[in-house]
């Protein structure tokens, strides 16, 4: 039998996947929000801190009493070391 | 040899504009042109594309882009398209390009795509009208992207999506999405032509290589896979011996094919 609490739990998921990209200032397809008991831990990769952080803010105003922990990282734009031969 | 340079999902903004400069730059040296594979903006604004265009405009190497389903989001994407002409790149959508590399001459055919998925676990033509638009949309972008590969004169041919052709390269992302992430149909096309490479992007937790079932090497370029400004491949000349790519009518040097 599922719990009143998980069926909760999954609306949220899917209710917090939805407003990161539905959301105008957030926009973002691939981050992954994982879900433990005290805690969020955000994953995924953005082009800018500042959209790192405006991830982090928005998900910490849906769960006030969730310390989130925000593993997101903004990739890289280095010059790539060699080519790939493809033959 | 030809050097194809490319990246997708860059997501441009003010807020990132001249993070990518630096690497483009030094592109003269490195390749003899940038694929731009779709998602080129957050949310499809003609302001985020003159981002783009500010970013990677007047570099020293031919720019060619599709757009991605972020590059739609505002429902302007014939805008979006003229800004970046405006800054000599030139957008892709069920056409193809062919332009001069020293001594060979490079074939670049492109659509968006779409998605439904992949073979045995696709969509189908079948029931409500809102499935049946789903799939047909898809079979057009794909036969759109046949003709283009096939309509092009050239040594050495890639196809450019933003959706992707294969399942490979969407390894690590969530099954349950993988019929919006990319569609068997783009594989089979680019499978119809002499294609040598396929990039793409979209799928950002996905991995970088894949082939499609006709044994062509498929490029995940999303910039959260390549961890990079841009992958470089570097392509062989085909030998004389070989069949050559041209089949069709394509335009000659630096032609675009924008009608079929």
């Amino acid at each position: 039998m599922v719990s009143e609490a998980r069926i909760s739990d999954e609306y949220a998921d899917a209710a917090v996947h939805r407003m990161l990209t539905e959301d105008g200032s957030i926009c973002e397809q691939g981050i992954e929000v994982i879900r433990r008991d005290s805690l969020i831990v955000l994953r995924g990769q953005v082009e800018s801190a500042a959209r790192r952080d405006a991830i982090a803010a928005r998900v910490a105003a849906e769960f006030p009493d969730r310390h989130v922990q925000n593993d997101i990282v903004v990739t890289t734009v280095a010059v790539p070391p060699e080519p790939e031969v493809i033959s | 040899m030809i050097r194809v340079a490319a990246v997708g999902d860059v997501h441009m903004d003010v807020d990132v504009l001249g993070r990518y400069r630096p690497s483009l730059e030094q592109l003269g040296g490195t390749a003899d042109v940038l694929l731009l594979a779709g998602d080129l903006t957050r949310h499809g604004t003609v302001d985020e594309a003159q981002c783009v265009a500010r970013e990677f405009g007047d570099l020293p190497v031919p720019v060619i882009a599709v757009l991605g389903n972020h590059d739609h989001h505002s429902d302007q994407p014939r805008e979006v398209t003229k800004v970046l002409a405006s800054a000599g790149i030139t957008v892709l959508e069920g056409d193809g390009i062919t332009i001069s590399c020293r001594d060979a001459k490079l074939g670049v055919a492109g659509v968006k795509g779409f998605g439904g998925g992949f073979a045995g676990r696709c969509a189908s033509m079948f029931g409500e009208p809102e499935i049946k638009d789903f799939v047909r949309t898809t079979e057009r972008s794909a036969n759109r992207l046949q003709a283009a590969l096939l309509s092009l004169d050239c040594d050495v041919l890639v196809a450019m999506t933003h959706y992707a052709p294969v399942p490979d390269t969407l390894c690590g992302e969530p099954l349950e999405i993988y019929p919006f992430l990319g569609s068997y149909l783009l594989g089979h096309a680019i499978d119809a032509a002499p294609t040598a490479l396929a990039v793409h992007g979209h799928a950002h937790a996905g991995v970088e290589r894949g082939i499609t079932p006709g044994g062509v090497r498929v490029r995940n370029v999303a910039h959260p896979v390549i961890r990079q400004a841009y992958s470089v491949y570097q392509l062989e000349l085909p030998s004389a011996s070989r069949m050559p790519v041209s089949q069709g009518a394509g335009r000659g040097i630096d032609s675009l094919s924008n009608d079929v």
